[in-house]
């Protein structure tokens, strides 16, 4: 099966740069970049569901003429698992891309973004399939470089670069620690830095187990690097966001698990490596979840719910961790459970949100909240897809995104009633209870606000309404997204034992330690209901339950007569659009309370006099993190930079000079 | 068998007694003002009021408002087979299932918040805002009551909290079960739009945050979703009196009497509070939620002293 993955990854680079090669003729570079990422989706979902129920591992190995380097190809569940994110949001996106671009879009280079977009993807797929540091590196420079030139391809005027130069810079600082990683875990290992080969011990571990957060964190926004994260977002076109929040991003989430298969061994892990994992998490949880709230740009917010989001599966991942050092069997499983199950889910409701903000912009033009509104009238079946993806994204039962949510809170309601009650774990575990809990209903906050403001209520902004009515046809990438987030809802149980056998491989990483895992067994074969079932049914009841009293409902009605009239509003009988309650005005109270988290800043210019001439009002949330910490690393390394550049001078002398040193420095140290 | 039976009885029980519960709070609250009041069945009598009427919907309304009385009904619902009703357990008893249970609540306000925003109104807006600030403080606390009892009871399922509490262990952990069915108590006064939160009974849509959200709701519609309520503040109150009374004579009938005992206190409790304090100023209700998450936090504290 490994094979159709390598094809897949293949058809990207064809499909890409046989993009590139017809820039000549846009039409034709679009669909054959398109046909490029939709072969690579067929090929790659075959690969994968070959390697999910035959539960094969795979793996090739070719020589590559690169120092430390071999073409060392691997396909087991964990992969498979990642792999199924890239394959079918990639082809996915790419047919609403093919629909959508037409317009001023094919005046900006469609072949540059094909290219784009298909390296992007193929480096994602290369990156999960590589199994060694050198391919894994180049594969995750091409998406990490690629991905920024597809953020930046369309953006035309100066002023929006900044976003996409933060990603790039910050993306590449996390890239360092990569490097670093890699370099201490490949020290003196021979030739090849093939993964089978990498270890470490004793302190090394440690050290490179904090070099995989950062480095891999920067590609979540895990906190403290959430700030550059949703940068990007806002001038891309949203189907880009799609490709960022439902691929990109996950292949941080990968990174982190990828490491402990090389991490794990004899040695239990220290306590605080779940520690830090779990808190970083939450944090991003929270902070994520408050500037979601308070966005007023949808794209924006969207990009700050996936903050939230990567922020509740490094929990997860840290809730693992904890088990493992703790040796409770059972909590490291629900938690890498939860992790890879959150992840499929919100890359499926984030990319389906994505797509359905795509066809909101396209319609209104406005990317700001405040001026959306009633788009339910116009574009009902976009609203209902949107809501969809809202509900699985802010977690609401019965849809996807609250299995994931369940299992991270069943974990840790597990693990505190686990540890001996006085201690700092299971004290932990009762923070984490009301982090989450405090995430959740942000969540649900910011998601009433995204799908309530956009498509319900009577447009804010009626100048500049477009009349153009639904085109169903453009919704086909839409509808299969929402498709696969009810059929993950509706069988999550099952979803959930398909991804039993690699969650349970991560927990017996390390189980030469005298961690004793008879307690999951016990537990995985107990023939009653389980946790991994309660979501499961619960989706079912709620859904049960609504069809039950809508049945009732029918009947109540029946014979009834239905009477439209206007809104009430305290007795006025003819309110106008712009009397409706604002998005920003939603958000604000609890945007209030989380003020430190958020950073909402007010200009105002009250009326004065008893003719006041003039007053206004300008509320902004900068970022906080940009005005301090970042801007000022990035002014030092500014300084050093323009050190440096005196070595380039751009004399030829200078240069003869240099060489002459060093070759006299080289002679002298080999006598 | 009996068990399941009794338990679909409670249930049964639940979905007919719940809007006499809201008679029983304003008969106290009347009584605090020396005014006779609605009669116990008043609330009965509304309904079927409702129930006999035409519907009329907002000329901006979509599908959604249609949906909301719909979903938040079919959340109660759900909650209501998942709580226990006194010792007898739950219809729906499995692993993890409280967490089901908020899930149902968190899925009906999301409905009734989004059927707020869909009229396009100036005031419905407000209260949604409200309604999604409040829940959102207010989950934590109710989440680490949770854990406190699931801690308490070694089990993760409502009807594993209640059936756990032996004499034994209720009398080791009396004041952290006190101190949960306090901090759920707060909560279940916040999730119910009751003062010091909110007025359920006050006229002026700028101040309102529940009412304000179903003002353009009619007939049955706004019937279905006024039980729903009712039954929210019955299924919320059992909780907090299987938490406070965790009686067991082994009676089921005795059981079930002190049970039906407990929810008539909680609904004078109820009329008291309703008639002894003023509402809250809105900025500070965060500090109200933010006092029930420190008696969750003691009722944890508590536990683990215990237990240790």
């Amino acid at each position: 099966m490994l094979q159709y993955v390598t094809w897949a990854i293949m058809a990207y680079g064809v499909g890409g740069i046989a993009a590139w090669a017809l820039r000549r003729r846009a039409v034709a570079a679009s669909h054959l970049g398109a046909l490029g990422c939709i072969l690579a989706a067929g090929l790659g979902l075959y690969g994968v569901g070959g390697c999910l129920f035959l539960r094969q591992l795979e793996s090739s190995r070719q020589l590559w003429n690169v120092p430390l380097a071999s073409m060392n190809l691997g396909l087991d569940s964990l992969s498979a698992w990642f792999l199924i994110p890239v394959f079918l949001v990639g082809g996915l996106v790419a047919i609403a891309a093919l629909r959508n671009l037409p317009g001023d879009y094919a005046a900006n280079r469609p072949h540059e973004h094909w290219l784009f977009l298909n390296f992007t993807l193929g480096g994602a797929a290369l990156a999960i399939v590589a199994r060694n540091a050198v391919l894994f590196l180049f594969a995750w420079e091409l998406m990490t470089v690629a991905s920024f030139m597809l953020v930046e391809n369309t953006q035309r005027t100066p002023g929006s670069r900044t976003g996409g130069w933060v990603y790039l810079s910050a993306g590449h600082l996390g890239c360092a620690a990569l490097f670093a990683l890699f370099a201490l875990l490949g020290a003196g290992k021979g030739m090849a830095l093939d993964f089978s080969a990498l270890s470490a011990t004793g302190g090394a571990l440690s050290a490179a187990f904090l070099l995989a957060v950062v480095g891999f964190g920067a590609k979540i926004g895990l906190f403290p690097f959430q700030s550059y994260y949703p940068e990007a977002y806002p001038p891309a076109p949203a189907h880009v966001g799609a490709v960022l929040s439902g691929v990109v991003g996950n292949l941080g989430i990968y990174g982190m698990l990828r490491i402990l298969y090389l991490l794990g061994g004899e040695v239990k892990p220290p306590l605080w490596w779940g520690y830090l994992l779990l808190y970083a998490g939450l944090a991003s949880g929270v902070v994520g979840a408050a500037r979601a709230l308070a966005s007023k740009d949808l794209s924006r917010l969207l990009a700050w719910s996936s903050v939230e989001n990567y922020g509740l599966m490094a929990s997860g991942i840290g809730l693992g961790l904890l088990g493992a050092s703790a040796g409770n069997g059972v909590l490291s499983y629900l938690g890498f459970t939860a992790t890879i199950l959150h992840m499929l889910n919100h890359s499926i409701s984030k990319s389906l949100l994505f797509l359905g903000a795509g066809t909101v912009y396209a319609r209104t033009g406005t990317r700001s909240l405040d001026r959306m509104g009633g788009l339910m009238h116009r574009l009902p079946l976009t609203g209902i897809l949107f809501l969809i993806g809202a509900m699985g994204a802010a977690c609401v039962p019965p849809l996807n995104g609250f299995a994931g949510e369940f299992l991270l809170l069943a974990a840790a309601f597990q693990g505190a009633g686990g540890y001996n009650p006085a201690s700092v774990a299971a004290a932990t575990m009762f923070l984490a209870v009301v982090l989450f809990a405090l995430v959740g209903g942000l969540a649900v906050a910011s998601y009433c606000k995204a799908f309530g403001f956009v498509f319900l209520g009577n447009d804010r902004n009626p100048g500049a309404v477009s009349t153009v009515r639904e085109n169903r046809r453009l919704l086909l990438p839409h509808l299969v997204l929402a498709a696969v987030a009810l059929v993950f809802a509706g069988a999550s149980s099952y979803l959930m034992r398909l991804i039993s056998p690699t969650a349970e491989t991560l927990v017996h990483l390390w189980r030469r330690s005298p961690v004793g895992n008879h307690d999951l067994e016990l537990w995985l074969g107990q023939d009653r209901l389980t946790l991994l079932d309660s979501a499961f049914v619960g989706c079912w009841l709620l859904g049960g339950c609504v069809a039950l009293v809508y049945l009732f409902r029918t009947f109540l009605l029946r014979g009834k007569k239905r009477d439209a009239a206007p809104t009430w509003d305290c007795g006025y009988a003819a309110p106008t659009n712009r009397m409706q309650y604002t998005a920003s005005s939603f958000a604000r109270p609890l945007a209030e309370n989380l003020q430190p988290l958020v950073n909402v800043t007010d200009q105002e210019e009250a009326p004065r006099g008893l003719f006041p001439t003039s007053a206004s009002f300008l509320s902004r949330i900068p970022l906080v993190e940009t005005a301090w910490g970042f801007s000022h690393l990035f002014k030092l390394f500014a300084r050093i930079a323009g050190r440096i550049r005196v070595m380039q001078a751009g004399r030829v002398q200078v240069y003869l000079l240099y060489m002459a040193v060093a070759l006299v420095v080289l002679l002298l140290w080999k006598l | 068998m009996t068990t399941q039976l009794l338990a679909l009885t409670t249930f049964l029980l639940a979905l007919i007694a719940c809007p006499l519960l809201l008679g029983i709070v304003n008969r106290t609250k009347a009584i605090f003002a020396g005014r006779n009041g609605p009669p116990l069945l008043q609330k009965y009598y509304d309904l079927r009021k409702l129930l006999g009427k035409d519907v009329v919907y907002s000329y901006t309304a979509t599908w959604l408002v249609r949906a909301c009385p719909v979903v938040v009904l079919a959340g109660s619902l759900a909650a209501a087979a998942l709580t226990p009703f006194g010792r007898g357990g739950a219809v729906f008893s499995f692993q993890g299932d409280f967490l089901v249970w908020a899930g149902a609540f968190t899925m009906a306000r999301l409905f009734m918040v989004l059927a707020a925003l869909d009229v396009g109104s100036s005031f419905e807006g407000m209260g949604g805002s409200r309604e999604v600030w409040y829940a959102a403080l207010a989950e934590p606390a109710l989440f680490l009551s949770m854990a406190a009892l699931a801690a308490i009871a070694r089990d993760y399922s409502l009807t594993g909290f209640f059936l756990s509490l032996t004499p034994e262990v209720t009398s080791r952990h009396l004041m952290a079960l006190l101190f949960a069915a306090f901090a759920l108590f707060l909560v279940s006064l916040a999730e119910n739009s009751r003062i010091p939160v909110d007025d359920p009974t006050t006229h002026l849509e700028l101040t309102m945050i529940h009412e304000v959200m179903i003002l353009d709701h009619s007939g049955p519609d706004l019937a279905l979703i006024e039980y729903a309520s009712a039954l929210k503040i019955w299924v919320m109150g059992a909780l907090v009196v299987g938490a406070a009374v965790p009686v067991d004579i082994g009676s089921w009938w005795l059981d079930a009497g002190c049970f039906l005992g407990g929810m008539a206190v909680f609904a004078v409790l109820l009329g008291t509070v309703e008639s002894a304090m003023a509402r809250l100023r809105l900025t500070r209700v965060p500090q109200f939620l933010v006092g029930a998450l420190v008696l969750a936090a003691l009722s944890v504290v508590m536990m683990a002293r215990n237990s240790a």
